[in-house]
Formats: structure tokens, sequence, C-alpha cells
């Protein structure tokens, strides 16, 4: 975001693909300490390597880029914030899919996704999610042949 | 660590579940009204295989012996090591039962990936089915014997490609034939597949110019492949005129020993066993009597399943028997 | 090639029966409603009407459980068009070029080229089955692991750099899911990158990972977004635009020619066909085509590439299952798990002795992909409505589903725990510039390769002179530099044609 002439660092373009490279460095890793055969790193190595170098090759762009883009608005930080808080929200769905049953954790999910997505009538937030969540818990029951917990329902 | 965490959890969901819906399942526990819920068949394949079909032929009349419904519920994945995990973590309660390709697959989950459950910790109602590796090859294949395709490996041991599935029984039963005629196994050229389906597709399409595999799933396609030897100490069904091991191994000079490609039919945990021992003849008996019924007989049999009852004991001990065999070589299935 | 009196008898059988025929749409239908379902597969969906045909005669019983097959054929490309979610590996290149599409207004064209051309591709595959089932058979069983390793490379080498800032990020994006793909198990034995989850021995689950990586991470995106096509007059459902759009198809013969030889060879190679073919054929429109840049913003050809090949997939693997026995995959297994409950033992024999039926199956899956074109109409024309959703009712609903689906697959948390983990990767790749469908083809292909190279390596013994006795896959890469040169040499020459425009 830094304008003029000097070193510019994309630090979350430089982590994500550092990260990336770092697993596949962990995963070559492991895959050499269960055996050297050919048979266990025909592809993978030779992938593994040619993703180390690309890490290089992308870092490096993430350094030197001199050109600026414009940095996000205001309004682009409340999108990102809403993006995030859908992130986070689905992944407490799916965390406590077995704690609190599937019946509950389905229903506070399409609650708090509608209330992210801007739905602010309360009548619909209340009875929509209870209504779908009814609707998909007894549906998947008919169409899956696998019990799922629920509290409730 | 994993595992165990697995364990609680699911277990105290289930009762949590089972609070509200089903009304304390412990307390019924303790009325023994056993049964009095629907049984689940456990299958740790997918859809469509030897195991699959058998369970869903014999669940009607498990389901008239038994007196409740009987459900059959597919669990695959791992070689079936994420169905035995699962099924050793569910209550034992007598409702669910699993029908498994127990032998070699249990010990093979554990000799090769690191499962954390021991052979014995199951125990065999019974195991009708008993699948033989079979050596063979395409019809377009220069071999007639078993002796021919010795006698070239033996002249030059890269001269021949060989499919089989790594970490199986075949493959067991691939090493102490090479083994027994001093054959070099890391110098074979030898191609591996990840499960019988394709192993014997390549067998029979000649991608490779023999196979050991179980030789059941060669039935429907038999014109097509020419069986040079059978992994058995008696004939097999459908290939009566296969040479067998024992007799081979004999005329050669060495131990005949092998394994069984795969022991299939009713599994349940030891744990249950010893926990619950009337529910536990409760549902033998169903198994025996549905295994028994005429009327099963007939449609098992037209649908080409096996309905021999050997029991318990007998069962076990050819379980124990394999399991025992498979750790004693389980050098053998070992990579290089 | 076709045994005549035995078709005549086949007519026979289907004209006298009327069961035969009463259970084709029930079984379309079903099909369309499980196939849309993300995660629900179609050997999921025949599984689960498989116990409903054990009391049935044995040809309705097969015809019922076919129809379902090519319901849920089309069903999984549905969602693959409104929504990204590609129900099942092979509906994966469908949303390449099918969701832009949709995003852009023209969700009903892309539904009604999908649709078309997968009625095309299903009727072609059978056509061919229907002359030549044994050839077909026999040519698919010859495809061993030099030829598909071949093929698999080839796919990958094509869709590589598929979209994307630069090629660095194209190709570590693919080489990422490459490595994914590798986890677990390999077909020689070797167990690594498992950390100790017993859950990913066989490796990542695919299809959680494809619907997080292409699906999920997209609504994220979507979040400040109000509707799904931006344009109010362009969030309408029209039959005469469905109907439009699968004219267009016949605009594309040599695409959808193309694409069903792929499907009926390739998709009936047993256990991988039919989730490269889609990606073979699309990379082989993409690559033919002089508009080279379209693909991947929302081009049709790309649709009725995908469309014709995953579709015409079924007729091949058909071939392998009557002729040989070999089921290809879960619904040929399902197939001949139900054969098996009738006292029949699907193969040669059966095949041999049987030729009336084998015949009338076929016979009635023509019919099956003519009313498929009817039943399809008006089962995308109700799908189609959920454009008219607002988003913030249909993302979390969407997220739902899919968390479902994917616990469906195995009846476990790990579904939806890899769902979700591949969302927030996805998420985070593409919005850092990396074309998150290389990954998914990475993913899907890495595995491929793997195991088919690691087996020719075996096979040859570490020779790399053994793939000369293995001519076809020499003749595969041959045909495969041989078309990369002449798209190259035509790209310069239209770049210099370009420039001396411009200095003229």
């Amino acid at each position: 975001m830094r304008e003029g002439g000097g070193i510019r660092i994309e630090w979350g373009q430089l982590a994500l693909v550092t990260a990336l490279a770092g697993l596949a460095l962990a995963y070559l890793i492991d895959a050499r300490s269960v055996s050297l055969s050919t048979q266990n790193l025909l592809l993978l190595q030779p992938t593994a390597i040619i993703v180390l170098i690309l890490w290089a090759v992308i870092a490096y762009g993430c350094i030197r880029r001199g050109e600026t883009d414009e940095g996000p608005s205001k309004a682009d930080w409340a999108g990102r914030a809403r993006v995030l808080a859908m992130v986070a929200a689905f992944g407490a769905f799916i965390f406590s899919l077995e704690r609190i049953g599937y019946d509950i954790a389905m229903a506070l999910f399409v609650c708090a996704g509608l209330w992210i997505g801007g739905e602010r009538r309360p009548l619909v937030l209340v009875l929509f999610p209870l209504i779908f969540t009814a609707a998909a818990i007894l549906g998947f029951r008919a169409l899956v042949p696998y019990p799922f917990p629920t509290t409730l329902l | 660590m994993t595992l165990r965490r697995n364990a609680v959890s699911r277990r105290t969901l289930l009762a949590a579940a089972g609070g509200a819906a089903l009304a304390a399942p412990a307390t019924l526990r303790a009325q023994g009204a056993y049964p009095e819920r629907p049984l689940t068949i456990l299958v740790p394949f997918a859809t469509g295989g030897y195991n699959d079909r058998y369970a869903r032929a014999i669940a009607p009349f498990l389901q008239k012996h038994f007196g409740q419904p009987v459900v059959v519920q597919n669990r695959p994945g791992g070689s079936t090591m994420l169905g035995n995990m699962f099924y050793l973590q569910q209550p034992d309660d007598g409702y669910m039962v699993m029908v498994h390709s127990a032998g070699p697959f249990i010990p093979l989950s554990i000799l090769t990936r690191n499962a954390q459950y021991k052979a014995d910790d199951f125990w065999m109602i019974n195991l009708p089915s008993r699948d033989s590796t079979l050596l063979a090859c395409a019809t377009n294949k220069p071999f007639n014997t078993v002796e021919e395709v010795i006698a070239q490996l033996k002249r030059d041991p890269r001269s021949i490609s060989v499919g089989v599935q790594p970490a199986s029984a075949d493959l067991v039963n691939l090493a102490l034939l090479m083994q027994g005629h001093g054959i070099d196994r890391s110098r074979m050229r030898i191609v591996t597949y990840d499960g019988g389906g394709p192993a014997r597709t390549a067998t029979m399409g000649g991608h490779v110019d023999v196979g050991f595999v179980g030789g059941e799933g060669f039935l429907p396609v038999k014109d097509r492949i020419r069986p040079l030897l059978a992994f058995a100490d008696e004939k097999v069904d459908g290939f009566e005129e296969t040479p067998l091991i024992t007799d081979h191994a004999k005329a050669a000079g060495f131990a005949d020993e092998f394994v069984d490609g795969s022991q299939r039919g009713f599994v349940v945990s030891k744990k249950f066993r010893d926990a619950a021992p009337e529910r536990y003849r409760i549902m033998a008996q169903a198994i025996e009597r549905a295994t028994k019924d005429p009327e099963c007989v007939t449609t098992l049999k037209g649908q080409q399943l096996a309905t021999t009852w050997y029991g318990p004991e007998a069962s076990n001990q050819a379980y124990l028997r394999s399991a025992s065999l498979m750790e004693k070589y389980s050098d053998l299935l070992k990579q290089a | 090639m076709i045994d005549l009196d035995a078709a005549g008898s086949a007519v026979a059988l289907l004209a006298g029966s009327l069961d035969a025929w009463i259970w084709v749409i029930p079984g379309l239908l079903i099909g369309l409603v499980f196939g849309a379902m993300p995660g629900i597969s179609v050997s999921m969906a025949m599984a689960l009407v498989l116990p409903a045909t054990l009391y049935m005669e044995f040809l309705p019983a097969i015809i019922f459980l076919t129809s379902v097959y090519t319901g849920a054929g089309f069903g999984g490309s549905v969602p693959a068009v409104l929504m990204n979610i590609p129900g099942t590996s092979s509906a994966v290149a469908t949303t390449f070029d099918g969701y832009p599409m949709a995003r852009a207004g023209k969700h009903n064209e892309a539904l009604g080229l999908a649709l078309v051309a997968s009625c095309l591709g299903v009727l072609g595959s059978y056509i061919v089955l229907f002359v030549l089932v044994q050839p077909l058979a026999e040519l698919v069983l010859r495809i061993g692991p030099f030829e598909m390793a071949a093929i698999a490379i080839w796919g990958m080498i094509l869709l590589g750099s598929l979209g994307g800032k630069s090629l660095s990020r194209g190709l570590f994006a693919a080489g990422i899911g490459i490595l994914i793909g590798t986890v677990g198990m390999n077909t020689a034995g070797y167990l690594r990158g498992t950390a100790n989850i017993p859950e990913l021995l066989d490796g990542v689950p695919t299809i959680p990972a494809m619907v997080g990586l292409l699906a999920a991470s997209q609504l994220f995106g979507l979040v400040n977004t109000h509707f799904l096509v931006e344009s109010e007059e362009d969030r309408q459902i029209s039959l005469r635009r469905i109907i439009a759009g699968g004219m267009m198809t016949f605009r594309h013969p040599v695409t959808l020619i193309r694409g069903s030889m792929i499907g009926a060879l390739v998709g009936a190679a047993p256990g991988v066909g039919s989730s490269i073919s889609n990606l073979l054929s699309y990379a082989e429109a993409r690559r033919a085509s002089k508009d080279r840049d379209s693909f991947g913003k929302g081009n049709p050809e790309g649709v009725i590439a995908s469309e014709s090949a995953n579709s015409s997939s079924e007729g091949g693997s058909m071939a392998t299952m009557l002729a040989l026995g070999i089921p290809g995959g879960g619904a040929t297994a399902i197939l001949l798990a139900a054969f098996a409950m009738h006292n029949v033992v699907g193969g040669p024999r059966f095949m041999d002795q049987n030729r009336d039926i084998v015949y009338a199956i076929i016979l009635s899956n023509f019919a099956q992909a003519v009313l498929l074109l009817f039943v399809g109409t008006g089962f995308v024309f109700c799908a189609s409505a959920i454009v008219r959703l607002p988003l913030r009712f249909l993302i979390p609903c969407v997220l739902v589903m899919a968390t479902m689906g994917s616990f469906a697959i195995e009846g476990s948390i790990a579904g939806p725990a890899t769902l979700f983990v591949f969302a927030v990767l996805g998420w985070l790749m593409s919005s850092a510039g990396y074309p998150v469908a290389a990954v998914v083809v990475g993913l899907l292909l890495g595995r491929l390769i793997e195991t088919e190279m690691l087996r020719a390596w075996q096979l040859a013994g570490g020779d790399p002179a053994e793939v000369l006795n293995h001519p076809a896959a020499i003749g595969i890469i041959l045909l495969m530099c041989l078309s990369l040169g002449v798209s190259a040499w035509q790209e310069r020459r239209r770049r210099r044609a370009k420039d001396l425009i411009g200095v003229g």
C-alpha cells in the first residue's frame, strides 16, 4: 500500500504461498521418511520440487512488485468482514454438528447466514431457519442410509 | 488419540440423542427385553460387492428369525479399517453385527495400516464363504500350466509381469510360492493394483502376464482366463480342474503353507460376546436359523452366495489360523 | 455385428411389456432429483432404489435402474451450472463454463445446452453400444497402464494452467492439487501424508474437497452480492430460452461428436473413466477452439464438450459391464448386484445367451435419452427458479445442503470437515488470484497419473524402452505432441497476423 519506488511486500500473498509451499515440503519430508523407493516418490517428489521452485518465483513476485494496487476502501472492509463472518459461521456450524446435533446447528447457521446476508426481519430470521431445517433433516433422513445425531427432531 | 476422542464424543452424542428420542437405552438394557429394536448389519465395503450382496440377501431371513427389522449399512474405507473402528466404537447392546471379509482384512489392517485393534477383538459367528487366491492368465498368453510359469521365472525373474494387490493375502501367497521355488521376488516385475477388480481386469485384459487374485470374481468371465493354480487344500467351486497349491508344493518339495483369500460372514466384537452372553446367544441363534432356513438356502444359492453353517467354533479357528499365518509372514508384506 | 433376430425379439419384448415402460419416467425423475443434490452420487441414487427392484421382473428392474442412471447423470449438471457445485466428479468441467454463463444471466441457455448435449451423448453412446458392444468392450479392456497414463498426462498438460493471473500461479495450483491427490496409500501400498488420520487412508475425500474448492469458496465470495444473476431482466426463467440454448448444441457438431467419442471410450475405462473423460473432452475443445481465451468465461462449447463426454460414459461403461461383466464404477457395480438379485450372472455368457434382453436394455435406453429431453426440460425449468432467490437465503441453504451431501457420501463427519477445510483453502486461493479449477484438476488427475505411471513403471521393470511395446500409448503421445505443436503454430500465426495488422 506504500507508494513510491520503494520495496513493497504483499504480506497476505506471501503468507499464503509460503504456507502452501511449507505444507508441500512437510508432505515431501513425511513421504521420504516412509520410503525412498521410486514406487513411493515417482510422482510426488518431482511435483513437490516443482511446487517449491514455483514458490520462489511467486514469493519473489510478492516482494518486488513495484506498481501499487489501490488499497481496499472502507466499504470494501465492511464487505470483507461479512465474508469473514460467513466463513467463521460455516466453520462453527461444521464443528458443532456432532456436538449440539445436526438440527440445532443447522437452524443456528441458517439464521446466522441470513443475518450476515443483511436480513433483519425478526419473523424471517426465526421462521425460515426452522422450516428449512425441518425440511432438510427429514428429507435427508429419508435419503441417506446413515443415522446422524439430532437433538430435537 | 483422535480415535479415543471420537469414541467418547460419538457415544455421548448417541446417549444425548437417545435421551430424547429413544428414552434412555440404558434402562431398557437392564430389563433385557432383547431384541426390541431393529438390527443393523454393518458392511465395511461399498455397495455391490460380495459382502454387501450377502448381507442384503440374508437380511429378510434374519429378520424373520430375529423378530426385528434388519437394515444394511455400508461404511467403506481404508480397506475396512474405518468400518472396523466404527464398529468397535458402538455400544455392546447387540443391535449391530458385521458382515465382513474378516480374514484377511482385519489382520491385514493391523499389519499394514497400524490399526489399533487386535485380531481377537473380533469374534466370528459364521464364515460361510471362502475365496481362494487364484493364479491365472489371459487366454491369449502362452502359459498352460503353473510349471511353465515357474520355469520361465526361474530362467529370468524379469521375463513375466505379475499383477497383485499390495498388502493382501494374494501377495503372501505369491511370496510363499516364490520363496518355495527360490525365485528372487525383488527382481520380478510385480505390478500392484488397489483392489481385486482392477487386478482381475488387468489379468483378463492381458496388461500383466499372470495375476494372483481372488478366484470368485473370475467366475462370470471364466471363459476369458486360464486358471493355473488355486491356493486351497480342496477343490475350489467353479475351478474344480485347477491344480491345488498343496499338490504343487508336495511335488516341488516345499512346505505347502498358504493363506485363505477371503473368509466372509457374520462378525461381532469379542467384547459384546463377553459382556452380554445372553444377547449374543439370541443373535447367534437367529443367524444360525436364518442360514439353515431352506428358503434362505435356495435364495442364496440362486445368487451364488455361500450358505454353509460352520458355527462360531470352526469359524474362529479358521479366522485365527489365517491371522497368525499372516502375522508369521508379515515381513513378506513389507515393501522392499 | 447386429444380431437382427435378437433385435427383433428385443423389440417384441419391450412392446409386449407395459412393466418395462412405466418405470422409465419415475426412474428418470428420481435420478434427476438425487443427481442434483450435491454429494449424492449416481451410485448412491441407484443403491437407494435397489431394494425396490427386488420385487420387479428382471427386465423392468434393470430398465428402472438404468433410467435412474441416465437421470442422475444429467441431474449432476444442474447444480454445476447454477451454483458451481459439481454433484459428481464427472460434472467438474461443466462448472468451468456453465457457471460463468449462469452468472451472466444465461442460465436458461446453459441448462438447455447441457440437457441437449447430455441426451445426445447418451443416445450416441448407446447407438455405438448397439452396433459395437463386443468390439467396444474389447477396446476398453485393452486400455492398460501405459495408455491410461498417456491419456491422463495429456489431460493434465492441456488443463495445467487453467485460467488464473499468471502461469506460475496456475502451475503452483495444479501442483498443490496433484500433491493433495496423492495423499494416502498409493497403489503400491505406501502410506504417506495421512498425519495418523485413518479417514485419509484412501486419500482426501474427493467430492467434499471438490465441492469445497469450487462451490463453497464461491459462495463466500458472493456474500456481498444480492442475486446470482445481477441484472433484474436476465433473472427470468424462460422455456423459450432453454429451448433456444438446446438448439445451440447443434451448432457445434464437432465438439459434440468428439465429446461423445471420448466419453464412450475413455469414460468406459473401469474405475476412473467418467471423471477424466469430461476434463479431457473439455481440454480438447479448448485446444481446438479458435477462441481459446473465452473458455472458462462462459463459452457454450465448454458445456457441450463436458456434458457430451460425461453422459456418453454411461453407454461405454454399460458395454464393459454387459460384455465382460466388469463393473467400471459404482453405478454398474449396482447393476451387476441387481443382476445377481434376480439370479442372473452378468458377463460374456449372459450376453451370448440373452442377446435379446441385452438389446432390449439398449433399446430402452434410446427411449430414455429421448424422454430425458422432456422430463429434463421440465426439471431444469423448475430448478432454475433458484436464480430468483435472494443470495442471503441461497448461500446458507446451499452450504447446508453441501454439508449434508458431504456427510451422505460415507456417513461420517469426515466429509463435512473436508468440505470446510477445502472451502477455506479455495476461498483464500481464489482471492489471491490462483485458479482453483487447476487445484481440482490436479486433485482428480494426480492420483490417476500416479497410479497409472507407477504401474507402467512396474511393468517396464524400470526400463523406459518398454514403452516401445505399447504402440497405442506412443500413438497417444505422438498425437498429443502433434496437436500441441499445431496449436502453438496456429497461435503464432494468429499473433503474427495481428502484429501485421497493427503495423499496417
